[in-house]
């Protein structure tokens, strides 16, 4: 449906996106995540039509499009700041692509109203667009941008400024309406919750290079490397050296304790005995306990440091002389089931041998 | 709770006294119009319209304020395309060189009327159009053409920039965004920029005094050329009648676009 061709985009000397390829199936969701600044909104406009790829070539429905200029691509686009047209009305908004792609006249009137009841904003069609609330003007942009039915719709951190609320609604009421119509969608953000809430494929960027393509799951349970690993979720960095390899059984020395790991991909060659290397730890993989734990594949003491409760979890930072004194983040999710440990508190934590993801130096 | 209420009282005063100042020669004129007296006097004596009867009878006065309609149409027609296409140039193309083009733009602002009245003075004489009715309204035009670029300026700066990249996406071809859009979107500037032109070249003295003569002396010059030989209240009549042009584009302004563009514009 789209396929995105080793494109590369450079500002002067600058490189701002970097052979960047992948493809996305016909009504699927693909979302783009990266810290601000990784290139993705460069990207985007680039599949858009508003800036020309430096290299590369970009295919929709198998057709290169770098000689169709943005008005006759068939993409709906809702932009960061939403630019609705601000002179005209809520419904004349949503008619205008309409009108612009030549529909017929007489089906127009029935294609509105039914976006606007996809989209749940009846009753607000006459009203100015200064007169409708954040929300109301997100429906407004997205009901323009699928209204004329194109073949690829593209979110640009549409939601990023509504607040958590409103904008956790969106996020589902989005996914919801682009189920509904099957159209294929890329969205951007730099909301790593938003990424795999939202998705089908989740597509990690870090300066203009594309680091994953994977499932939701996928890059959260098994990220392709070190950035992907901390960029999403909460993740402890442990700098190690491997102790010794059986196989795929990995073993690896922290400060002064020697654990069995899970090498990140199994097909990348394990690197020699003694090599440095990066072990990430979700913190939500590390269990706390009063006593020395046993169902866990290490156990090893640590002290308490801070404690912040947050309702739903409770985020603990837990220092830990046998591993150089690293300050280890562990979330408890459960926090009404067991008690809360306070700062000071003399504390064992442990993971499993499959939390602790090795990758190279 | 005093402190609060000791500084609401000087704020209000101040207020007052503002706005006391600024009404009073309007409301001094208006007084002064109706006067049954023949010379300008404030309070006036009793009351009359018989100075409104002779400014409409005259025919100087009445020729002259037609002139300056004509010289007021020729302004705000050149103005509006020219402005409104220069002020969406300098808002949105990151031009090299937006800065000092917007300095050259707004020059007519430093250099003295005088000063611009006498070049413009030479400049006609030599292409031949001096004495010609529109010139005046052109070198109008020129002088003030920095307040239409701003009232559009005020209007474009605060649209996304990527409005026109979604009408794009509507499929609207670049020209149609231009007028479907862009345009419609910067109306308010336009309009208020238009209002503004039309009144500052109703009331534009100094540069007309110098580009006009006889057969094409506008309102304001012939007015002068009155105060002259003596103040007769048929010139606060005149005065009066300038205030109700400025107050029918205000009242257009608040009904077209409202005047909380004003306000919040940048
Ligand atoms: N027109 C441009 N000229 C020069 N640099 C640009 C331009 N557009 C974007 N950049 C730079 O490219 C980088 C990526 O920008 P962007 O694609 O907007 O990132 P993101 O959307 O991921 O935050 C930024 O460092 C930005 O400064
Ligand atoms: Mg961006």
């Amino acid at each position: 449906m789209v396929a995105v061709e080793g494109v590369s985009k450079t500002f002067g000397a600058a490189t701002v996106v970097a052979e960047v390829s992948f493809t996305v199936a016909h009504g699927r969701f693909l979302t783009i995540l990266g810290p601000s600044g990784s290139g993705k909104t460069t990207l985007l406009r680039m599949i858009a039509g508003f800036i020309e790829p430096t290299r590369g070539e970009i295919h929709i429905h198998g057709r290169p499009v770098s000689a169709v200029p943005p008005h006759r691509r068939s993409i709906g686009m809702v932009f960061q700041r939403l630019a609705l047209f601000p002179h005209l009305d809520a419904w004349d908004n949503v008619e205008y692509p309409l009108r612009m792609r030549g529909f017929d006249a007489a089906e127009i009137p029935d294609r509105v109203a039914a976006m606007f009841g996809i989209v749940q904003l009846q009753g607000f069609e006459r009203r100015r667009i200064q007169q409708l609330s954040g929300g109301q003007q997100q429906r407004v942009a997205i009901a323009r941008a699928l209204v004329f039915e194109p073949d690829l719709v593209l979110l640009d951190e549409p939601l990023a400024a509504l607040d958590r609320k409103l904008r956790e609604e969106m996020q589902l009421e989005f996914r919801r309406i682009q189920q509904e119509l099957g159209v294929t969608t890329i969205n951007v953000t730099h909301d790593q919750r938003e990424a795999l809430v939202m998705s089908d494929d989740v597509m990690v960027m870090d300066g203009g290079r594309m680091q994953q393509l994977a499932a939701p799951a996928q890059t959260y349970r098994h990220p392709a490397n070190a950035f992907v690993a901390t960029f999403i979720g909460v993740t402890n960095f442990l700098p190690a050296r491997v102790a010794s390899r059986t196989g795929s059984t990995l073993r690896v020395r922290i400060g002064t304790l020697e654990t069995p790991a899970r090498w990140a991909d199994p097909q990348a060659p394990v690197p020699a005995h003694d090599a440095p290397v990066d072990c990430a730890l979700r913190a939500e993989h590390v269990r706390l306990s009063p006593t020395p734990l046993t169902d866990t594949d290490c156990s090893i003491a640590g002290k308490v440091v801070q404690c912040i409760f947050e309702g739903d979890r409770v985020v603990y930072e837990v220092a830990v002389p046998a591993l150089d004194r690293a300050a280890i983040r562990v979330i408890d999710r459960a926090p009404e089931a067991h008690l809360l440990f306070a700062p000071g508190a003399e504390v064992h934590i442990g993971w499993h041998a499959r939390d602790l993801i090795v990758f190279p130096r | 709770m005093n402190g609060a209420r000791s500084k609401a009282v000087v704020l209000w005063t101040v207020v007052a006294v503002n706005l006391i100042l600024l009404a009073a020669p309007t409301l001094i004129i208006l007084g002064a119009s109706v006067t049954t007296g023949n010379i300008i006097t404030f309070p006036p004596d009793g009351f009359s319209l018989k100075w409104y009867g002779k400014v409409f009878g005259s025919a100087v006065l009445r020729d002259a304020f037609v002139r300056s309609l004509w010289v007021s149409l020729v302004c705000t027609v050149i103005a509006v395309p020219a402005g409104t296409l220069a002020a969406l140039a300098l808002a949105r193309s990151r031009i090299r060189f937006a800065k000092l083009l917007q300095l050259y733009l707004l020059l007519p602002f430093t250099v003295p009327l005088i000063g611009a009245g006498m070049g413009m003075l030479m400049l006609f004489g030599e292409l031949g159009i001096l004495g010609e009715l529109w010139a005046v309204g052109l070198a109008c035009c020129v002088i003030n053409l920095p307040f239409m670029i701003w009232a559009v300026l005020a209007s474009a700066n605060a649209l996304d920039a990527d409005l026109e990249n979604a009408a794009a996406n509507c499929g609207a071809a670049p020209l149609h965004a231009f007028c479907t859009v862009t345009l419609p979107a910067v109306a308010p500037g336009i309009i208020t920029g238009a209002l503004l032109m039309f009144v500052l070249a109703f009331n534009e003295f100094l540069v007309s005094l110098l580009l006009t003569d006889a057969n094409t002396v506008t309102l304001p010059v012939s007015i002068y050329n009155s105060i002259r030989n003596v103040i007769t209240p048929d010139l606060a009549a005149v005065s009066v009648v300038y205030i109700l042009v400025a107050t029918a584009a205000i009242a257009l302004l608040d009904r077209w676009v409202g005047l909380e563009i004003f306000l919040k514009s940048k």
